[in-house]
């Protein structure tokens, strides 16, 4: 006989957005932004074949030190930023200092550069230099290099 | 002590569907009481804004995956490993909020309270919560072992039979 499955009756709670309505703008983006900078490690160690182990390795640091670097909501140091980012060999942060990021690719003389300074915010463009990687299917594609010049 | 599982609607997002839990049958789930009353503190509103942020993002952009949670024991808790707030610097142990990751899009989001001693077991606001937890973790495991609870992975759908009763 078939077994019949309960009917789960959904709840709203309304109290859940009102609670991130009331956080003040520097902890929403503080929120946002560990967590982009936390994906973002894991899909350079993705692409670059590193387990957590072999970061903190690198880094001369322990795996629980490195597992905190990685599970958003953490407040990371320009310190520990730079560790990370001459450790996997990539920008994680840009400014607009870096006025081109210079994606090459294997076997294509293709080469993106996109020009910070036309960008409203210059921390966007962080974001669009993540979201332009993933888009580019870049695991695949991508040389071992990615350069921010 | 009768469980009844619930979806939340309003924490259905691309990437996870969050659901919570009536105990015997009261009036508000188990996550709508901890934001209710940690929203009563003002100590606890910032705290439990970026929780309810970093449930928000990973719903909506990432997926429930292991790193995004602390585990204890069999359930796990918000926020993520050695995340302090600053509350923590004044002897404190910051917010905790319960829950069980059964996959990378279902959640049950539970309770939770101020933690205010470093071990849980310790922690008189915290323990019960965490107790619970880990009991329904177990529950819940041995269910879907079971096969009276099924997970539908591709609709982030609970499934529980009819002739099942969840009881702690």
């Amino acid at each position: 006989m078939e077994r019949k499955k309960k009917a789960l009756v959904p709840e709203e709670i309304p109290e859940f957005q009102e609670s991130i309505n009331r956080m003040p703008e520097d902890s929403r983006i503080f929120v946002d932004r560990s967590l982009e900078i936390a994906e973002y490690i894991y899909q350079l160690m993705e692409y670059k074949g590193m387990k957590q182990k072999d970061l903190a390795d690198k880094l001369g640091k322990s795996e629980a030190e490195v597992s905190k670097w990685l599970a958003g909501m953490h407040n990371y140091t320009l310190r520990s930023l730079s560790k990370l980012e001459a450790a996997l060999g990539a920008a994680i942060i840009c400014t607009p200092a870096q006025r081109f990021i210079h994606v090459p690719v294997t076997g294509k003389k293709i080469s993106t550069k996109i020009e910070m300074e036309k960008l409203e915010e210059p921390q966007k463009a962080a974001i669009n230099y993540t979201g332009k990687l993933i888009n580019m299917k870049w695991k695949n594609e991508l040389e071992k290099e990615v350069k921010a010049i | 002590m009768i469980i009844d599982i619930v979806p939340i609607s309003s924490l259905r997002f691309e990437k996870v569907q969050y659901y919570s839990i009536y105990i015997d049958h009261k009036p508000l789930t188990e996550f709508r009481d901890f934001i209710k009353r940690m929203a009563e503190k003002d100590d606890c509103i910032i705290e439990l804004g970026e929780i309810n942020r970093h449930i928000q993002r990973i719903g909506q952009k990432l997926g429930a995956h292991p790193h995004h949670f602390k585990s204890e024991d069999a359930a796990e808790a918000l926020p993520p490993p050695y995340h302090y707030f600053e509350s923590d610097l004044t002897g404190a142990y910051g917010l905790r909020l319960y829950c069980i990751r059964l996959s990378p899009s279902i959640v049950i989001l539970l309770n939770g309270d101020r933690k205010t001693a470093l071990k849980v077991n310790k922690c008189p606001h915290c323990f019960p919560h965490f107790d619970l937890a880990r009991k329904l973790s177990k529950k819940i495991t041995q269910a879907i072992v079971d096969r009276d609870i099924e997970i539908d992975e591709e609709n982030k759908e609970i499934i529980i039979y009819d002739d099942y009763e969840l009881i702690l």
